[in-house]
């Protein structure tokens, strides 16, 4: 990336930073996040480690000047989630929670298409996003700590912030619903939520690692209505968007195909376009108010998963 | 057992009933006696009545009581309003006359209920409309695969059933204006169009629902509107094995999909089955425009790859009355159902999740 130099990188297993320092040619490496927040050569930081230690991390890195990119979910508590803004508004630096799926080429494309007004306006869309199961029995130590609630917080982030994103319209009421799947695990590996928008639009998202077989295609989903037409994006079986609308589909149009890029790309289109805020002194493109927003509307998901009951959110 | 069912057709207000008399004309067994109109059938609805008993060169009457009366049939296939049904199937019943009812049955729990216990005391065989929630090839297959345990334990189900932009005798403006005046009720797409998803869940999860909870609306259509009833309608359900699963239903106004958008996913301990039962498992044959598509959707066959799921329908109708067994949707399917679709009704009203056992 032009405008932005990898200095230092920092990670708790020796091995594996190690390895990360070689591929990436670079000698300043860190077991300690303390120390390279530290280093006075450091302008910015990419947090990409457990959910739990995202705000404690974000908030040393803004107190120590440095504009933050944080791993969704940016925090897993409100608590967590205000604190970290209160730091970084205080610092006066920048930060965003990162949210590649906006900056995927097929989601690119949907959003183009609603915001041209093809489909009108959209009114429902239910949205399968892609995630990897939980593989094997024995590989499941790591994840035994883990809330019944985890995965729907942990991809939650990605499924709430595009449907608002899509939608141009924030979550009002919740209502969510999940399976322990095979059940060796705390952690509940399939959650539905079923959203209302301040909009008035309607959403099922699905958050699932519960049963993905062997050849099983690793794909996203996204079918959404809108007052003057269909939207239907699938990669399980071809990269295509669908789109039928009053034109019919004997015209051109209809079917938006997109080639399958570098799976890095929509990482680096987030991280470039977060660089550049930093270096223009711009808002980044996702703002931390409204990952905070995103964040408890997701965490009222959470509760609505736990006490069976749908939850309203109030917004500021 | 005898080796023919005498039927008779009543009310042809809806589409429906002429693919669901020609599969009876074309039943072996089956034997159409007779067709009737109902009070209030349009001009329309009379037209296909007497065009009918004239193919089937059988009498057509004005009131559907002078065919029972005049015809005896063993059994009826009858197409009425919901809110007009029960009674109607009620008197059926009390005269032993076998039934297949169009979809919905009735119009709230109680009609429902007064079905099932007439049925129930009658001891007749009766059936009702979402054929493609059983019969299906698709669907067949589907619950044939679940149940040989291909899929292991259903653990999640999710569907999918979106008819697109309305036949031009979906209510108008002014039939719903004319109906709030009148306090006539009119029935939501959820209703209309639940059992094709509900049904087809309940036979794959083996199961009962004890959780629903729905957001609905009249997003669409201006009518639905007035009417107050919903055009799309999106469901959380949970069942008494701990199978969740979610359903989407509705009419957009999305003219250009070629038939209505149905998918079932069932994921379950040992692996993944989807099916698309609208638009797989038949050819589509694209033309120009047609001025008399209904949908308005331009030219197009479906010729389909094996028999449709009415005509399946209709035969498991025709063998459960002749041998005296039960339909594959029975009249508990039903009561079942309302009970649900029900529930949903309360859950968008009251944003909460509902019950359905609560409302027995």
């Amino acid at each position: 990336m032009a405008d932005a130099e990898l200095v230092a990188a920092c990670d708790v297993d020796g091995q594996r930073l190690a390895d990360f320092a070689e591929r990436a040619g670079i000698s300043a490496t860190h077991a300690d996040y303390r120390e390279l927040i530290a280093r006075g050569d450091i302008d910015m930081v990419d947090i990409c480690t457990n959910d739990e230690s995202h705000a404690e991390i974000a908030i040393a890195a803004a107190e120590a000047g440095k504009h933050v990119l944080i791993e969704k979910p940016f925090a897993t508590t409100e608590a967590e989630g205000e604190a970290v803004l209160a730091a970084v508004r205080s610092a006066g630096v920048k930060a965003m929670c990162a949210q590649s799926q906006r900056w995927s080429p097929k989601m690119l494309e949907v959003k183009r298409i609603i915001d041209s007004g093809e489909i009108g306006e959209p009114i429902f869309a239910r949205l399968s996003l892609p995630s990897s199961p939980f593989w094997r029995e024995e590989e499941s130590q790591r994840w035994q700590d883990r809330p019944p609630t985890w995965l729907l917080v942990h991809n939650g982030m990605h499924s709430f912030d595009l449907m608002s994103w899509l939608f141009d319209s924030l979550p009002q009421r919740v209502m969510a619903r999940s399976h322990p799947g095979q059940g060796w695990l705390p952690v509940h590996e399939y959650v539905t939520c079923t959203i209302r928008f301040d909009s008035g639009a309607i959403a099922q998202t699905e958050e699932n690692r519960i049963m993905q077989p062997p050849g099983y295609p690793f794909h996203c989903e996204l079918y959404i209505v809108g007052t003057r037409g269909t939207l239907d994006l699938s990669d399980r079986l071809t990269h295509s968007v669908d789109l039928y609308n009053e034109s019919g589909f004997s015209l051109p149009g209809a079917h938006v195909t997109w080639r399958p890029t570098d799976p890095d790309q929509p990482f680096a289109g987030e991280i470039r376009d977060f660089v550049r805020a930093v270096r223009e002194d711009t808002q980044p493109p996702i703002p931390l108010e409204f990952s905070l927003t995103i964040l408890r509307a997701v965490l009222a998901a959470a509760r609505s998963m736990t006490t069976g009951e749908a939850v309203a959110m109030g917004h500021e | 057992m005898s080796e023919r069912l005498r039927c008779g057709i009543i009310g042809f207000e809806f589409g429906h009933q002429l693919a669901f008399a020609g599969a009876l004309a074309r039943n072996r067994p089956a034997e159409i006696v007779g067709v009737a109109n109902l009070p209030g059938d349009g001009d329309g609805a009379r037209q296909r009545a007497e065009n009918f008993a004239e193919q089937q060169v059988v009498p057509h009457f004005d009131a559907w009581q002078e065919l029972l009366d005049a015809e005896v049939p063993e059994a009826v296939s009858v197409c009425a309003p919901p809110s007009r049904n029960p009674d109607i199937v009620a008197e059926l019943a009390s005269r032993g006359v076998h039934v297949m009812s169009e979809k919905p049955v009735a119009a709230d729990l109680d009609g429902v209920r007064r079905i099932a216990a007439a049925v129930h005391q009658a001891g007749i065989a009766f059936t009702f409309g979402f054929h493609a929630a059983r019969f299906a090839r698709p669907v067949q297959r589907a619950i044939s695969a679940v149940r040989g345990g291909e899929v292991g334990a259903v653990r999640v189900l999710n569907g999918m059933f979106l008819q697109t932009k309305g036949p031009r005798y979906t209510i108008s403006v002014e039939e719903a204006r004319r109906r709030r005046a009148a306090g006539e009720p009119s029935v939501g797409e959820l209703a209309n169009f639940g059992g094709y998803l509900l049904l087809a869940f309940s036979a794959y999860a083996e199961a009962r629902v004890t959780s629903v909870y729905a957001e609905m609306d009249a997003f669409l259509y201006e009518s639905y509107r007035i009417a107050g009833i919903e055009d799309m309608a999106l469901l959380s359900l949970q069942y008494d094995t701990g199978v969740v699963g979610t359903a989407t239903l509705g009419r957009t106004t999305t003219k250009s999909l070629p038939a209505t958008d149905a998918r079932h996913e069932i994921i379950g301990s040992g692996g993944v089955l989807h099916v698309d039962h609208a638009l797989g498992d038949r050819v589509f044959v694209y033309g120009q425009f047609r001025d008399d598509d209904p949908y308005e959707r331009g030219g197009f066959q479906t010729p389909t790859f094996s028999r449709p799921s009415h005509e399946l329908y209709v035969d498991d109708f025709v063998d459960a009355a002749l041998l005296g067994r039960q339909t594959a949707l029975t009249v508990g399917n039903a009561l079942e159902l309302e009970r649900t679709l029900q529930a949903a009704y309360h859950s968008a009203r009251l944003h909460q999740p509902i019950d359905p056992r609560e409302l027995m």
